[in-house]
């Protein structure tokens, strides 16, 4: 006879979740509602004030409406659930999406804007003087846009759930009307005020609890950034803390180096894959369209220098902080009675575990929303916007009018967002590794034309196309056999498709053949015609 | 040189003197930026040596001697602390049978007749008082462990008992055996090294390497009067 024994998995997650919760529902309210009056009071009169609209604007100014741009559900709770989780190998996500901006700078940031154009779509259709080019990137554009908004809806679901204590699914439904509702009514508003306003929101929400948490467990507080570095030790050595967590249970865990060891075997990740995924995430940091197109909108070349260094110090004050989250989170839950944890809540489970007042763990939560919000609407309008502008008006009605425009936009924007809805509540993976899908797409398509677009003026347009495919290619190939698998179908090869083209970070070889066929592809054919490498030579790189 | 070929633009072929400027800062920029992004986390690997956890150790030289009856209840007990420390480190290997068999059997081995029933009775009720095998174990002062007691038991008879079981080794290889070298190992600030470096530092110098080159760009651009269209 054999008795099993069912431990009381009783606190579990649920303790942590409760009801609705009045205090950070009133909180997250008041933020939207801030971002819709600080938007009506600088509403953009047309499109060119809408891009103008960075022109008052200081360096400063615009680095912390670059950093809003970007940081999103994926770096407010994924990266923390992602270390949490496997702890090494999530720093791969951490340097990734910050070292991308080195490439971004010295190789793009100010030839792009010198360049001269207004969309990522725009620069291409332009520099490879192809109308077939423009509509597949714009597509590919919309389809990023959708990949990275999945995750944002996630993340956006997670703590509509956390807030008022619906379920899952009813949160993404809920979460996601919320987003497409302020998009629609936002759409023309003040975009890059508000990006300041939601990234003031979003750090202070995400520092604070960090502060106390280092203060109240006896770590350094001063620079909690520094002072977690104990908490890491304590968990690789095993902690003796005399503290105690929200549930009752010791600060104490068992040696776990796992967490802290590279590449460890524990986490199932190994050298590789740590390589892979850094690497694919900084070139699609540097193919991102809603990131690129952010330096069009500064007023001078040396501005989109600057605000990218000042973007990336202001995105770093995030980065830097991120694995205290997940290091506390490892050592509060670590009683077995805690139980299996929703990894993408952890940022605001660690906060309630240490005990931090309900109110700043409800801002804490009202931050990652803010996250969210500000990629997400940016995101719905970059892939309307690439559907009225560059396929509507270009290709299918080419007569139509301003008002017929931006109804296709609000359609599209509509559509999208519905679609979104629906793969969000097939719950695929983390918050995190979705994101990292959209980059990885963006790093072999996008990133190759730019590369070379900007650095070869031999570069043509049958080059561009052969570039095009290859990266197309693979992101379909990829995500082919990643649905299959998801869905039990298994296909020839599959785990080997799994671990070198894997959907998080194919673009480690995807990008590097696309550049390859690019090369190969225009050494071949006719050279770039010749006023596009004059205004190359000339405006982009001052050759007279 | 005709009118078209000056045209021509190409990273490795720089052709004015203010290309040249750029491209060589940019190439400084990315060699600094790659290795130190690529370069250290290629030493970390170089340098490894896969390192087993303290407790990992004395469970190996104590295993073979409870397959043929010879351990003492010293190396019980460590073997017993062994399968503690691992079901503690995740909730998944809370839910392996066999390693809570062989932590329950351990134990139920370690103990008197009379608390060998508490035992059994333990194993099936998780709210039982565990101070005896707490006691047993020597892990009183280390609430950490006996936080995991209760989860690891499992209700098993005494004729399906088993120490060990072959099953457990690639389990224990993979949560035991760390990735470990001097650069792991050196604390910084109270964190690991190789951590710090990564966590903090290489970020921190991605800010460093970002201002410089704005800065030397600036300064470049002034040189060869670039960029006034725009000012």
């Amino acid at each position: 006879m054999l008795l099993v024994a069912l431990p009381a998995f009783a606190a579990s997650g649920t303790s942590l979740e409760g009801s609705f919760k009045t205090m950070p529902a009133i909180i997250l309210i008041a933020c939207i509602l801030l971002f819709l009056v600080v938007g009506f009071m600088n509403k953009a009169e047309g499109t060119a004030d809408f891009y103008a609209a960075g022109r008052s604007i200081s360096r400063v100014g615009s680095g912390m409406a670059i950093a809003s741009n970007w940081m999103s559900a994926a770096s407010f709770l994924g990266m923390a659930a992602i270390m949490y989780g496997t702890g090494y190998h999530g720093l791969s996500y951490v340097v990734g999406w910050t070292g991308g901006y080195c490439l971004l700078l010295l190789l793009m940031a100010s030839q792009i804007r010198r360049f001269g154009k207004y969309t990522a779509t725009d620069f291409i259709g332009d520099r490879f003087y192809s109308s077939g080019m423009r509509f597949w990137t714009a597509i590919i554009a919309i389809f990023i846009s959708f990949c990275y908004s999945v995750g944002q809806f996630g993340g956006i679901g997670l703590m509509f759930k956390w807030i008022f204590g619906m379920n899952y699914s009813a949160s993404v439904i809920v979460g996601g009307l919320v987003v497409l509702s302020y998009t629609l009514i936002s759409g023309m508003l003040g975009v890059t005020k508000n990006q300041i306003v939601q990234y003031v929101i979003l750090i202070t929400a995400f520092l604070i609890p960090a502060f106390i948490l280092t203060f109240k467990f006896d770590y350094f507080w001063l620079i909690p950034e520094l002072g977690y570095g104990r908490v890491v030790s304590d968990i690789v050595a095993g902690s003796q803390t005399p503290f105690i967590n929200s549930l009752g249970h010791v600060m104490q865990t068992v040696p776990q180096p796992e967490f802290a060891m590279p590449w460890d075997t524990a986490t199932g990740k190994d050298f590789f894959q740590w390589m892979a995924t850094c690497f694919a995430l900084m070139i699609g940091t540097a193919g991102l369209p809603h990131v690129i197109q952010k330096f069009y909108v500064v007023p001078k070349p040396a501005d989109a220098r600057w605000s990218v260094t000042w973007g990336l110090f202001f995105i770093c004050l995030l980065y830097w902080t991120a694995p205290l989250y997940s290091a506390f989170g490892r050592i509060l839950s670590s009683n077995p009675e805690v139980g299996n944890l929703a990894k993408d809540a952890i940022v605001v489970y660690t906060a309630q575990l240490g005990s931090v007042n309900p109110l700043i763990v409800g801002f804490l939560a009202a931050g990652a929303v803010s996250a969210a919000f500000s990629t997400v609407s940016g995101l719905l309008v970059a892939g309307s916007s690439a559907f009225s502008n560059d396929i509507y008006f270009k290709l299918i009605n080419p007569e139509a009018s301003g008002s017929q425009q931006i109804l296709a936009a609000r359609l599209a924007t509509v559509a999208m967002a519905l679609g979104i809805i629906l793969v969000a509540l097939l719950k695929l993976a983390l918050v995190a590794q979705l994101v990292a899908l959209a980059f990885s797409i963006a790093g072999c398509t996008i990133f190759p034309l730019f590369l070379l677009g900007i650095w070869w003026s031999r570069s043509n347009r049958p080059g561009g196309i052969a570039s095009l495919s290859v990266g197309g290619f693979f992101t379909v190939f990829s995500i082919f056999y990643f649905i299959c698998g998801k869905f039990g179908v298994a296909l020839p090869g599959a785990s080997f498709v799994g671990y070198w083209l894997n959907p998080w970070y194919f673009a480690w070889i995807a990008s590097p053949l696309a550049i390859l066929a690019n090369i190969v592809v225009s050494l071949n054919t006719e050279d770039t015609p010749e006023h596009i490498r004059k205004h190359l030579a000339s405006e982009v790189h001052g050759v007279r | 040189m005709d009118e078209s070929q000056s045209y021509n633009v190409n990273f490795f072929k720089p052709s004015t003197p203010f290309l040249k400027e750029n491209v060589r800062a940019i190439v400084i920029g990315l060699t600094i930026w790659g290795v130190m992004t690529y370069g250290f986390q290629i030493l970390l690997k170089i340098m490894e040596t896969p390192t087993p956890e303290a407790t990992y150790v004395v469970f190996q030289q104590a295993a073979p001697k409870l397959a043929d009856g010879t351990a003492s209840a010293e190396e019980k007990v460590a073997v017993a602390n062994t399968y503690l420390a691992l079901l503690g480190k995740s909730a998944a290997l809370l839910k392996n049978d066999t390693l809570k068999t062989a932590f329950t059997s351990t134990v139920y081995n370690l103990l008197s007749d009379a608390e060998r029933g508490n035992l059994l009775a333990a194993a099936a009720d998780p709210k039982a008082s565990m101070g005896f095998i707490n006691t047993a174990l020597g892990i009183t002062d280390n609430k950490a462990m006996m936080a995991v007691v209760p989860y690891g038991l499992i209700a098993v008879t005494p004729d399906k008992m088993a120490m060990t079981d072959p099953a457990l080794k690639p389990i224990m290889d993979k949560f035991f055996i760390h990735n470990q070298s001097v650069l792991t190992d050196t604390i910084v600030f109270g964190f690991p090294f190789h951590y710090l470096y990564t966590a903090l530092i290489l970020l921190t110098s991605f800010v460093i390497i970002c201002l410089v080159y704005c800065q030397v760009i600036d300064k470049m651009m002034k040189k060869y009067d670039m960029e006034h269209s725009f000012e």
